[in-house]
């Protein structure tokens, strides 16, 4: 998200929202965050693995789009490969900002650089005397949902990585012959997950992570469709239907 | 020989001594001895409450990262705790008679990858420093710039690292984990008297408040006085104060300019006219010091030397530090394990901290004696007199390199500089490689033994750092792939520039694993 700024209805009461996913964010990055939450959705479309972020080295869940940086095969067009579009795209142009570090507390704000922000097409943000609309107050409320997602997918992360279920491994495919790598990936380590305590197991099944763990490892063979897309991109074929 | 019998099986080892030297041998025995197993050895450590521990030594050389990753502590924890900072060189200002003289010796090995370009250096230094020649790790120092990204795990970095850190808290941390990971047994007390039996072994310890202490095995970590060793055993002192001049160390805590203040990833030493001084910065603090020889300048002098050091960074407020005044005891034990006691630390010998030897040569002797560690007393003679040669000969090869960096020195504004050139002070085996380096390069046949401190790449570094005079132009023939030579020392720079445009600023970088931790894999 280029600028976002903190809504202010003096500055944005003309401004309108067009109601549907930014793709255009998407455009060229090879990875999406997602929250724990969307593992399983995700999992139908794309690999669900992890990454460090290259600021903080802390891990973080990503839906893998492409098999090389800069590409994603998820996006072809303005045609989205998925069934589900990740909260990444359906929550911009807005985002939750920490207004007050000490106090914590966050104010919404708006991108009013993206493509989906106009003064003609969409929803409005501001009503006439200056009070947010219903659609604002729902797009409110789902950022705050995926802010508090964001939270529990850290603990799930530092849990994986502090009890040692993580691995680092490369993703290889094999397209038309050539081999192709995908490097920087860290996976559930399953041998370490079979040996894990049963009270870790417990914990896990409580805070709903272990099918979270399940549908990542099920997720990793959507590499190969990954692959077959840019195999029958490249050579023109038939066009790719979503799943 | 006879077979094992239980009564002279060893059960148990008693530390004396509780500085970075005893927690670090603490932390190895434990880890070979396994108190916490039914067969296991059981470890304890006694120390003193009331005596301060010397908490010099800041510096360490890459073997310490090793040790700490092999002894299971997170590399996180030790950054946060011990006030650490990353040490990627050691940085010589002021050694040759040029006073803007400057070099690095780097921690990288120099890059071999296509051929050894020592010699090619040699024969054409495209107005290079050897370093920056051989590799990319001065150019990072240089920079400011930290080893390692965020996003490599813990323990791993483009470049090779040491640490700089607070030998209070590191003890601490040593602690911690010796007592509570390990299990190790922590006591408190102080020794009053130690005895010995008939045959000469330590029988027991006297304490003021815990009675007598007994184990099997002691070790001698009590510093300088070495209360076991030396003063209960009678094992003596080989002073080597003929070869290394310096005898006494002025040190003093600095404070940054600001809180933000860069931190040098690299230790400074800067030559003064009767020794030299360490810079040392860690996240809070920069710990500095004035290695000097007594017998050249008086000690009045000696601090203001140090305070006109510290003016060009902290102004006047160098008028207003308090220094600490150290004398230091140069040498060795004539033995370091004797009978039924091995001594690790200071109470097993010391040279000044001009290449961080210090926590080095607690850290290798610890490991060492852990690792070969006797199941019974019977092996005892013939493993003591192993260890004893093995450790005499690290000393020695130790002092031969610290003696390196004075004896090629072209410095002689100083009856120190002058005198450190004394052939009478420089010792024969050291001598004899000068000689031969003066008309061909170090090379690995000069380092036979594989348990040698500082080797090759290091005398390398220093060597050509300080412009050694090796005539190699009647090698010349030797070396035709001048073209490769050159194109490697080009690759060099792009890697340097590449390795820049990923790497932190060093403060930048620590504060980001205060916030954010390393991750182990």
């Amino acid at each position: 998200m280029a600028n976002p700024v903190p809504l202010d209805p003096s500055l944005h009461s003309g401004l309108r929202v067009r109601n549907a996913p930014d793709l255009d964010i998407a455009r060229g990055q090879q990875v999406l965050p997602v929250t724990v939450h969307e593992f399983a959705v995700i999992a139908l479309d794309c690999p669900v693995v992890f990454i460090k972020n290259d600021e903080t080295g802390q891990f973080q869940s990503v839906a893998l789009l492409g098999l090389s940086q800069g590409e994603n095969l998820m996006l072809q067009g303005d045609k989205w490969l998925g069934n589900f579009f990740p909260g990444a795209l359906r929550m911009s142009p807005f985002k939750l900002l920490i207004a007050n570090p000490e106090s914590d507390t966050v104010t919404v704000a708006i991108d009013t650089d993206s493509s989906l922000v106009n003064e003609t097409e969409g929803e409005r943000l501001f009503s006439e005397t200056g009070e947010i609309t219903e659609f604002m107050s729902k797009r409110r409320d789902a950022l705050q949902d995926y802010v508090q997602q964001g939270h529990v997918t850290q603990a799930f992360m530092k849990l994986l990585a502090d009890r040692d279920l993580l691995k680092q491994q490369s993703l290889t495919l094999d397209i038309n012959g050539v081999k192709v790598q995908v490097d920087g990936i860290y996976l559930v380590d399953e041998k370490k997950l079979r040996e894990v305590d049963d009270q870790t197991i417990l914990d896990l099944n409580q805070r709903g992570f272990l099918p979270a763990i399940y549908a990542h490892l099920m997720s990793l063979r959507q590499a190969t469709r990954l692959a077959r897309i840019k195999v029958e991109g490249a050579s023109d074929g038939p066009s790719i239907r979503g799943a | 020989m006879s077979g094992p019998s239980t009564d002279n099986q060893i059960n148990s080892v008693l530390i004396v001594g509780g500085g970075t030297a005893g927690w670090l041998a603490a932390c190895h025995l434990a880890k070979k001895l396994r108190p916490g197993d039914p067969d296991g050895i059981r470890v304890t450590l006694v120390e003193s409450p009331d005596i301060p521990t010397i908490g010099v030594g800041e510096g360490t050389v890459p073997a310490m990262r090793q040790s700490l990753q092999y002894l299971g502590i997170s590399e996180t924890d030790f950054i946060r705790e011990c006030e650490a900072t990353f040490k990627q060189s050691i940085r010589f200002d002021g050694w040759m008679r040029n006073p803007e003289h400057s070099y690095h010796h780097v921690f990288d090995y120099p890059r071999r990858d296509s051929l050894d370009l020592t010699p090619y250096w040699l024969l054409n230094r495209q107005n290079k420093s050897y370093a920056d020649s051989v590799g990319i790790q001065s150019s990072l120092c240089d920079a400011g710039l930290g080893p390692k990204q965020m996003t490599e795990p813990e323990y791993s970095g483009i470049s090779n690292y040491a640490y700089h850190l607070d030998a209070g808290k590191f003890s601490e941390l040593l602690t911690r984990h010796a007592t509570t990971q390990l299990g190790v047994e922590h006591r408190q007390a102080n020794i009053s008297a130690v005895q010995l039996n008939a045959s000469g072994d330590i029988d027991y310890l006297e304490t003021d408040r815990l009675g007598e202490l007994r184990a099997d095995f002691y070790v001698d970590c009590t510093g300088f006085k070495s209360l076991l060793l030396g003063s209960a055993m009678g094992v003596e002192f080989v002073d080597r104060s003929d070869v290394l001049l310096a005898d006494h160390a002025l040190a003093v805590q600095v404070p940054y300019a600001s809180p933000d203040s860069p931190i040098p990833c690299q230790t400074i030493a800067t030559a003064r006219s009767a020794g030299w001084i360490w810079d040392i910065g860690l996240v809070s603090r920069r710990g500095t010091g004035y290695v000097y020889s007594s017998q050249h300048i008086d000690h009045d002098k000696a601090e203001l030397e140090l305070r006109d050091y510290l003016r060009t960074s902290i102004g006047d407020a160098a008028d207003e530090v308090s220094c600490r005044r150290i004398p230091m005891q140069v040498g060795y034990r004539e033995r370091f394990w004797s009978r039924n006691c091995a001594a690790i630390g200071l109470s097993q010998g010391f040279v000044e901290p001009l290449e961080a030897t210090g926590l080095l040569m607690f850290d290798a002797t610890a490991r060492m004696l852990a690792e070969q560690f006797p199941a019974s007393r019977d092996v005892m003679p013939l493993l003591s007199e192993r260890f004893n040669k093995r450790v005499r000969f690290t000393w020695e090869r130790v002092i031969d390199f610290i003696k390196l960096h004075y004896c090629v020195s072209d410095r002689d504004d100083s009856s120190f500089w002058q005198a450190n050139r004394d052939p009478a002070t420089i010792p024969e085996s050291l001598q004899e490689n000068l000689q031969l380096w003066r008309h061909q390069p170090p090379s690995e046949y000069d380092f036979p033994s594989k348990l040698e401190i500082f080797n090759l790449e290091n005398y390398l570094y220093v060597l050509y750092g300080m412009d050694y005079p090796t005539d190699i132009a009647p090698l010349a023939y030797r070396y035709p792939h001048q073209q490769i030579a050159t194109s490697a020392v080009e690759s060099s720079a792009a890697l340097a520039e590449q390795a820049k445009q990923l790497l932190l600023p060093h403060r930048e970088l620590i504060q980001k694993i205060h916030r954010y931790g390393l991750q182990k894999i």
